[in-house]
């Protein structure tokens, strides 16, 4: 028998022989993975809600006869920042403006209307939904908690 | 990595770091990612949110939502609704059958709320039909006061960019 094998029957005797999987290639690719979706995922930073609760007007079966029907404030977006607000005041005509009137007409600050009036914006055509949303924003801002947008259907004619 | 034995001085010892942890860290972080990214990809769809100038918007809650896209395509028009990764055409049969779809989802559960996400360019006119749409899907699931709506908007100030 010759050296070689007789040092390799020995070694195999004391050492067994190690098979390993070689990772190497895996763990680059993984890595890859990793920085790919890093980079391509998106989260919604920064976005938020507007809360409004739409109740079905043309379904409502039962009405309370005892209940008091809050007459709403509509706010008319007219378009190009100007604002109409109907009703017995002078309103301010632009939309940055709408905020500041809105909370000076609050009962809590020596306004005439609770916090929990009905605002409806309605935007006229033609206003694009970014400026809707301002108007609607302008309401939120001034304190007022039933704030919706007009309902255009005929049965309902009060707010969404 | 080979070294010398302390015991053995003649025969080297193989010495390396042990992977497993930073292997399976990485696999839970790809999983995560794709798993994230499959979701945004199907609420997100990218579009120009409104920015109001003061907010008084607030962050979003963690109650079960759908989320209702209408983006705006070319000249400011939209072509169709969007709910997860169906779209329903702006007519009033594809209006009808988001009505049922919103229906089905919102029978589920009481506390699923409706986000819409709608294109600030967008004319109101062409949003009143959806939003209609959403308030009429609520009726028989059992929701006195109505279907939850969230109006999303892009808070900027929270973004990190100039107000």
């Amino acid at each position: 028998m010759s050296s070689r094998s007789r040092a390799g029957r020995r070694r195999g005797r004391t050492d067994p022989p190690k098979v390993e999987l070689n990772l190497t290639p895996m763990i680059d690719v993984v890595f890859q993975l990793l920085i790919y979706f890093l980079l391509g995922t998106s989260f919604a930073v920064g976005e938020q809600t507007f809360r409004m609760d739409l109740p079905d007007r043309e379904g409502r079966g039962e009405v309370d006869p005892f209940e008091l029907d809050d007459s709403p404030v509509v706010i008319q977006v007219l378009g190009g920042g100007r604002v109409h607000v109907e009703g017995p005041w002078t309103g301010p005509d632009r939309t940055s403006n709408l905020a500041e009137f809105l909370e000076r007409q609050r009962l809590d600050r020596g306004g005439l209307l609770p916090s929990d009036t009905p605002i409806h914006i309605d935007p006229n055509s033609g206003v694009d939904w970014g400026e809707a949303v301002e108007a609607f924003n302008a309401a939120v801002l001034a304190g007022y908690h039933s704030v919706g947008f007009m309902d255009d259907t005929p049965q309902a004619g009060s707010d969404r | 990595m080979s070294a010398v034995s302390r015991l053995d001085p003649g025969r080297p010892v193989q010495t390396g770091a042990n992977l497993t942890p930073m292997i399976d860290m990485t696999f839970l972080l790809i999983v995560f990612f794709v798993l994230v990214s499959r979701i945004t990809a199907v609420e997100q769809v990218p579009m120009e949110l409104p920015v109001p100038t003061d907010p008084a918007s607030s962050p979003a809650d963690d109650a079960p939502r759908i989320v209702v896209n209408l983006a705006a395509g070319e000249f400011s028009e939209p072509r169709s609704v969007t709910l997860d990764q169906t779209a329903y055409p702006l007519d009033p049969d594809g209006l009808r059958s988001l009505e049922f779809e919103l229906r089905r989802r919102l029978a589920i559960s009481p506390e699923v709320q409706v986000n819409l996400r709608a294109d600030r360019r967008l004319d109101y006119a062409l949003v009143a039909p959806v939003i209609d749409t959403i308030a009429r899907s609520g009726r028989g699931t059992g929701r006195p006061d109505g279907v939850r709506v969230n109006l999303v908007v892009m808070n900027e100030q929270e973004n990190g960019a100039a107000p």
